[in-house]
């Protein structure tokens, strides 16, 4: 296996007497979109505030080999990021902080390629204390991409990011992964999320509760047909008796594998002359599984009391 | 570690008011040296030319608010995380502060060192020169005087300058270090009556940080040495050593802190 570009092994870190992250081990491999979701407070920016160096955690940190550690920490040149909120200099224009952090050769060519490809040119020359709550987001993601890092981490990127420049970004990162960055990807828009991330961590209260692909979360999820009939009472009953599991009382919601076979339903239906009006498909999408997940854990959470 | 000099540089001159303070400083420096023409018994030029006409003063102001927020702005605005996820240790970033804060303090001595000599001939070139003997001292010019001073308050600025960057890493907000450092400075002057009777009294709480504050003082008035119980190279010594102490304090402090 290829050297990984990211590895946490048994990370622990207190507050005073309260634990807030707990025996976290996980590994990023190269080019990876790794997600990492949890509910306000469970861990997210902690972590990644450990793994930047930012604050101090018990446990083995490595990055594409080297140790990186609080004081030690020469290998994060190789890493950019974005915690909680952009930093910024309101008295210095968008350029000037990509000119300040600029690093190595070219950086001239870098600074214009990130104002290319965050799409800055408009506002770049403004003092950034003029700038809207999503111009200082574009700006902060810009400072954490401008180096060519092989490691990024976000922390919850697409906060304040309209629509358009959400799905920007959403391709940039693939982009760049395809190219060979690893991204660490914090958000709580779980429909981003999915449409992004190939990998999930799933934080509850400190600890990593699913390390999943996004492929296998979504496979394992529920799936249904919603159906609309000529008669929907008779229909409900006649499903049922079949052995068909109805979910919902209010419409016709069958639960079925994640390949679904029409032919049976279709051929119970004709025995009774009912009519098929409409069909849909309903599958579960990535919030509702972790949703799942995470009420799962907490009624365990709450068991072991 | 050049990285970050050239960076904590940039951010000083993106600063605006790097600029208009220097030219603050040079109007006052100008003005006072055209307020002791006009009223040479209130500013006598010659005494008032050897503080760059007041300036060493002034640079104190703004060196204790220019130190405070070179490092409590990083935590106000959140920069800090930017900085100390670079590949830099937090101890070349402090140390780094702390360089380009020696460099700004010494130009500003130079720059209103040289304003000063302007003001002196442009508006007061008649009423002394530069060669005549001191008004305190009667074995040095002018001259000699003027370094003198420029060179014992420097030495008394960054005694000043080591608790605010001590309290400023302690510390997030600027506010606390800057009134720190003011504080330190001005009410010096209005407790020393009672810190020299208390030194009266027990000999060695002449050791006590505040009575090295008076090195200045002493170098430009020898017989305070009946009151501080010290000589000037004692003062000198000690000064060093306990600004050496507070920014090492500081510095312990930031290497572990947390952002
Ligand atoms: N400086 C601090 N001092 C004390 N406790 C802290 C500190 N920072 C975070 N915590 C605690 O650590 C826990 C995790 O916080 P963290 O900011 O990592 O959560 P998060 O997953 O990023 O949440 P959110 O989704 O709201 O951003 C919380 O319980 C929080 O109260
Ligand atoms: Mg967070």
């Amino acid at each position: 296996m290829k050297q990984p570009i990211l590895q946490v092994q048994q990370l622990n870190k207190s507050f005073g007497s309260k634990q807030v992250l707990h025996d976290i081990s996980f590994t990023a491999q190269k080019g990876h979109i790794i997600g990492l979701v949890g509910a306000n407070g469970a861990g997210k920016t902690t972590l990644m505030k450990a793994i930047l160096g930012l604050t101090s955690a018990q446990g083995i940190i490595t990055i594409d080999g080297h140790p990186s550690s609080f004081d030690h920490h020469e290998i994060l040149k190789k890493v950019g990021a974005l915690i909680e909120y952009p930093s910024i200099y309101p008295f210095m224009t968008g350029r000037d902080h990509l000119k300040l952090f600029a690093k190595g050769a070219n950086q001239s060519q870098k600074i214009q390629s990130v104002i290319h490809d965050m799409h800055l040119t408009k506002y770049i020359d403004r003092a950034a204390k003029k700038y809207s709550l999503g111009m200082k987001q574009k700006l902060g993601i810009a400072m954490a991409i401008l180096n060519n890092p092989e490691l990024v981490i976000l922390d919850e990127p697409m906060n304040g990011l309209d629509p358009q420049a959400n799905k920007e970004l959403r391709l940039l990162i693939k982009a760049k992964s395809q190219a060979g960055t690893t991204f660490l990807i914090s958000s709580h828009i779980l429909s981003e999320l999915q449409k992004v991330a190939d990998e999930l961590l799933i934080l509850d209260h400190g600890r990593i509760i699913q390390e999943t692909t996004m492929k296998a979360l979504l496979a394992a999820s529920n799936h249904y047909l919603v159906l609309s009939t000529s008669d929907d009472v008779l229909a409900r009953k006649v499903l049922t008796n079949a052995g068909y599991q109805l979910t919902d009382n209010t419409e016709l919601k069958v639960h079925v594998g994640a390949k679904a076979n029409l032919e049976p339903i279709l051929k119970v239906f004709e025995q009774h002359d009912i009519t098929v009006l409409d069909i849909q498909h309903r599958d579960e999408n990535l919030e509702d599984s972790v949703l799942k997940l995470l009420n799962k854990d907490q009624l365990e959470v709450e068991g072991q009391k | 570690m050049n990285t970050l000099l050239w960076q904590e540089s940039f951010k000083l001159l993106k600063k605006k008011s790097t600029y208009w303070v220097s030219i603050m400083l040079a109007g006052i420096v100008l003005g006072f040296a055209l307020l002791s023409r006009l009223y040479p018994k209130v500013f006598p030029a010659k005494m008032f030319f050897t503080s760059s006409f007041g300036a060493t003063t002034w640079v104190v102001f703004v060196m204790i608010a220019a130190c405070a927020t070179s490092l409590s702005m990083e935590f106000q605005y959140g920069t800090i995380k930017e900085i100390i996820y670079q590949q830099y240790s937090r101890s070349t970033i402090l140390i780094s502060k702390w360089l380009i804060m020696l460099v700004y303090s010494l130009y500003l001595y130079l720059m209103t060192g040289i304003a000063a000599l302007l003001g002196k001939l442009l508006f007061v070139n008649s009423k002394f020169s530069l060669t005549d003997i001191g008004v305190y001292t009667h074995h040095q010019t002018v001259l000699q005087q003027w370094f003198t001073n420029m060179g014992s308050n420097f030495v008394t600025l960054w005694f000043v300058l080591s608790l605010v960057f001590l309290f400023a890493t302690l510390f997030k907000t600027s506010t606390t270090a800057v009134t720190v450092g003011i504080v330190t400075f001005f009410a010096f002057n209005v407790v020393s009556t009672l810190m020299f009777q208390l030194i009266a009294k027990f000999n060695w709480l002449k050791w006590n940080p505040f009575n090295f504050m008076n090195y200045a003082n002493q170098v430009q008035d020898s017989t305070r040495d009946a009151l501080t119980k010290l000589s000037d190279t004692q003062l000198l010594v000690g000064s060093l050593s306990y600004t050496a102490l507070f920014l090492g304090i500081g510095f312990l402090f930031f290497r572990r802190r947390n952002v």
